[in-house]
């Protein structure tokens, strides 16, 4: 709401926070499942009676650690920073408020994910020292252990901000930061995340040990990455269920709403979890047998449920992005009344701004007001964004955009005459309209942004 | 001293010596009154812990950020431009790998140690910052990934077999190229933050393209970033030949070359950056320069010490003293990111204070124009103070817990520097870093 925004007509926020976060969960949650792999697939290596096939193990090992450390350092760091960056761009109002409450906790993650970087280059850059004996292996495990604990750690932290984004409980009510942390979906969260990377974990080995050419030691690795699959998705299902029923009934209402931009996601993470247990099961029985493709297939399943579970956690937060906190347009709880009273420009400099300028651009007066800098600006015709544009921007723009694939718009305002524009935004925030925030500001924002509305009906874009 | 500095450096102090002279006499252009830019300015938020906790952090941890990125920048820098000069044999090949085989390990390092600053940052200055960051939206967006483009250059280049001569001198050259850019809009990001006056032109362009270049900071700052990258590399080219002279690995000539090389590098940089500094701070608003020039005593004394150990790491340069050098220079680089944070603070200082906040009845008298109550300005007659923090209670116990936290992390890294430190001793004079032979074709 007081934040500058980053608009652009066509652009749609939601499918570049979506993209962004879902390729980011998808390869930092293999990154702490990957953890635990490493060191259990060494010890098992090690501990292989015959000669040969250890050797195969050991091998494979060090390749899958080096394509690990190449995915999960390089794109899962730098994609976490993506994510990051993109909210702050997309949402600073709300990443804002999150990184003042959470300050400590991500800064803890940080340390964790800095631990995670050494151990990991250590790990990777003394296995050769390992192989060769001059490190005991013992050690080079342990670098291992620290690698997997900091890696779930970070998971651990980072799981009750997450937690809380869509279930608060009663930290803010409280004013309590362990009620925010620990809030009512954290347990369950925890538990369902935690199977997610193990399986994750899975799924990768499968796609690198499919190209072990030793079959004897294929088929080994090719079972155990099955069972990796296939244990943790039980844990999976289970604890989809306790996250579900954790929910508050809003919520859990709002998960199983019939409205577009929900529904597919709910349907396929069903249809999706019952592919990945066909897949984990063939894995099994034909193990050595199976090729790379199959394996490539397992991975798309992978990612079209973390695509389909991110997705549906993030919808099933509306009309909120902090639930009783602020709202997806970037309103918050404390400022409605004074919108609705004053106006937008009450806590926006940004619509403040337009409203004087479109003031001062009628009056040719040579007063000291119609001279200043804000003034010539207004006059200048440099000025790109319109006061109805920008409240668009502000209060609808996080979930719509003016063409493209996602929530367009256009085709949802050009059945309405004029007047049923105005009243349709009046209905935002009540059924069957409540998954929508209402709209906050006076009688002369409405009027703005029902005009620029209007204007795209006719343009038709 | 003509013999120590390469020639492409002594153009480069040459230019940016003239470039100075001009700019003295150029001064900033004001876009905004002060009472529109109080306006758009959002209100703060209260932090979660002390100013003063948050503000030591911010400067440690970008303390060892600057100093990672020094390294990285200056070393595939000093790289590239020694592909650029050399030929294609296969001794240059040997010696290129080892000047760059540890710059991926850096590079995560160097993103790591951001993460850190930017987070206090963000709490810290949040209400600049966050509003500069959208105003270049798709040039902040860019940042990740071409870090993971140059991050993965780097990789190949490591990985590259010693035929690959012509692809691998492009290759690194292209790196450099984009981590010259990251800084780039690094740069650009840290000016716009500082400049509330310029946000005006966020009405010209809201579609998150603005960059900074018309103001006179800019380039100066971004040059006294790039020099001390290349005086830094060099200095690091000289403490890893010093270690290998040490230890007795590898080529003593090469590492006397090597040693002899780097210091040049960074006596050469050196010079140039005392140019450039000397340009930064002309170039400074005259209410920014004057802190450093008496007007506060902790930032005058901060520029008279950071001059002292500038001259004092000259001094040891010259005497080829690689560790009195080195932590030197490692003051010198510490009292300059607090003179940086300085200049961030008298930057801002006038939008900070209710002193300085004198359009409390003009902005009354604008909204009265547009028949809306004086209670409605609330939002901006309070820009010195700050929101109620949504959540405070049990934040202390929270900075506890990354403190402890912190302290066991640095106990477990401590642990892995002596781990690797051991295994690779147990290798001595053995290539060992190398990756699996067929990674390639495998995955």
């Amino acid at each position: 709401m007081e934040f500058p925004v980053w608009f652009i007509p066509g652009l749609s926020k939601g499918v570049i926070i979506g993209l962004v976060s879902v390729l980011h969960v998808f390869v930092a949650q293999f990154a702490v499942g990957g953890g635990i792999y490493l060191v259990w697939m060494e010890k098992k290596a090690h501990e292989a009676e015959n000669a040969a096939i250890k050797s195969a193990l050991l091998d494979w090992l060090h390749r899958h650690t080096y394509f690990f450390l190449l995915l999960t350092m390089v794109f899962g760091g730098l994609s976490g920073v993506g994510i990051w960056f993109t909210m702050t761009v997309t949402n600073p109002s709300a990443t804002a408020s999150l990184i003042n409450i959470f300050l400590w906790i991500w800064a803890s993650e940080w340390v964790f994910f800095l631990v995670e970087i050494v151990a990991l280059l250590v790990y990777y850059y003394t296995y050769p020292i390992m192989r060769s004996g001059k490190m005991k292996v013992k050690t080079h495990m342990q670098v291992g252990a620290i690698y997997a604990f900091s890696a779930f750690m970070s998971l651990v932290i980072i799981t009750g901000v997450i937690g809380f984004m869509l279930t608060p409980g009663t930290g803010l009510e409280n004013q309590s930061l362990a009620q925010a942390y620990f809030n009512p979906s954290y347990f369950p969260s925890l538990v369902f995340r935690t199977a997610l990377c193990l399986m994750l974990a899975g799924m990768f080995a499968l796609f690198t040990s499919s190209r072990v050419k030793m079959t004897e030691a294929r088929r080994k690795l090719m079972r155990a990455n099955a069972f990796w699959v296939l244990i943790p998705f039980a844990v999976l299902l289970l604890s989809s269920v306790w996250y579900f029923y954790a929910l508050p009934m809003d919520r859990q209402a709002a998960i199983l709403r019939r409205t577009a931009d929900i529904r597919p996601f709910a349907l396929s993470y069903g249809w999706i979890l019952a592919l990945i247990f066909v897949l984990g099961v063939l894995a099994l029985a034909r193990a050595e047998k199976l090729r790379t493709p199959f394996t490539v297939a397992v991975l798309c399943s992978g990612l079209a449920l973390v695509g389909s579970f991110e997705s549906i956690r993030e919808t099933g937060r509306r009309p909120w992005i902090i639930p009783d906190y602020m709202y997806s347009s970037t309103v918050r709880l404390d400022q409605t009344k004074d919108l609705e009273k004053y106006g937008i420009a009450s806590h926006s400099g940004w619509v403040r701004y337009l409203e004087e300028n479109e003031a001062r651009v009628g009056s040719g007066e040579k007063t000291e007001a119609n001279t200043s800098l804000a003034a010539v600006h207004a006059r200048s015709g440099k000025i790109k964004i319109q006061k109805g544009e920008l409240i668009f921007a502000q209060q609808c723009g996080t979930c719509h955009a003016v063409g493209g694939p996602r929530l367009n718009i256009v085709p949802l305002i050009t059945r309405f005459a004029p007047e049923g524009i105005v009243a349709q935004v009046r209905g935002q925030g009540v059924a069957p309209l409540d998954y929508m925030p209402p709209f906050y500001g006076n009688e002369k924002d409405l009027k703005a942004l029902a005009s620029y509305l209007n204007g795209l009906r006719k343009t038709g874009i | 001293m003509k013999s120590c500095i390469p020639s492409s450096v002594r153009r480069l102090g040459l230019l940016g010596f003239f470039l100075s002279c001009f700019l003295v006499f150029y001064s900033p252009e004001s876009f905004a009154s002060v009472n529109t830019v109080h306006a758009l300015i959002p209100p703060k938020l209260h932090m979660p812990s002390p100013w003063g906790v948050i503000k030591v952090l911010l400067l440690l941890t970008f303390f060892i950020h600057i100093i990672l990125v020094n390294i990285l920048l200056g070393s595939v820098a000093l790289a590239t431009i020694r592909a650029w000069q050399e030929g294609p044999d296969l001794s240059f090949t040997h010696g290129l790998k080892q000047d760059i085989s540890f710059t991926p390990s850096v590079l995560a390092l160097t993103v790591n140690f951001g993460v850190a600053p930017f987070l206090f940052a963000q709490v810290a200055y949040g209400s600049f910052l966050y509003p500069s960051i959208v105003f270049m939206a798709i040039w902040w967006l860019a940042i990740p990934i071409i870090i993971i483009l140059g991050y993965y250059g780097l990789y190949i280049v490591n990985a590259s077999q010693p035929d690959f001569y012509a692809g691998r001198k492009a290759l690194l050259t292209i790196a450099t190229l984009l981590i010259l850019f990251v800084a780039f809009l690094l740069t650009t990001n840290s000016s716009l933050a500082l400049r509330p006056e310029h946000w005006v032109k966020w009405f010209e362009s809201p579609g998150g393209v603005m960059l900074n270049l018309g103001d006179p900071t800019f380039i100066p700052r971004y040059l006294h970033f790039i020099i001390a990258s290349m005086a830094i590399g060099g200095l690091f080219m000289a403490i890893r030949a010093s270690w290998n002279l040490q230890k007795a690995r590898g080529d003593e000539h090469e590492n006397r070359a090597k040693m002899e090389k780097g210091f040049k590098w960074f006596f050469g940089a050196s010079i140039v950056q005392a140019l450039s500094g000397l340009w930064f701070l002309l170039a400074l608003p005259p209410h920014v320069r004057s802190v450093f020039l008496g007007g506060k005593t902790f930032a005058t004394l901060a520029l008279i010490f950071g001059v002292l150990s500038f001259i004092v790491a000259l001094f040891y340069a010259r005497k080829r003293r690689v560790v009195l050098c080195t932590g030197y220079t490692l003051s010198l680089v510490f009292i300059m990111v607090c003179m940086r944070d300085m200049v961030r603070d008298a930057f801002l200082a006038p939008f900070n204070s209710p002193e300085s906040f004198s359009s409390v009845g003009k902005a009354r008298a604008g909204l009265e124009s547009l028949n809306l109550s004086p209670e409605g300005i609330l939002g901006f007659t309070r820009q010195w103070e700050r929101l109620p923090h949504p959540i405070a209670d049990g934040q202390l116990t929270a900075l506890v817990i990354f403190l402890i936290f912190t302290l066991g992390g640095i106990i477990t890294l401590i642990w892995l520097l002596r781990v690797t430190l051991k295994a690779f001793n147990a290798e001595r004079n053995e290539d060992i870093i190398h990756t699996p032979s067929n990674e390639a074709g495998e995955i």
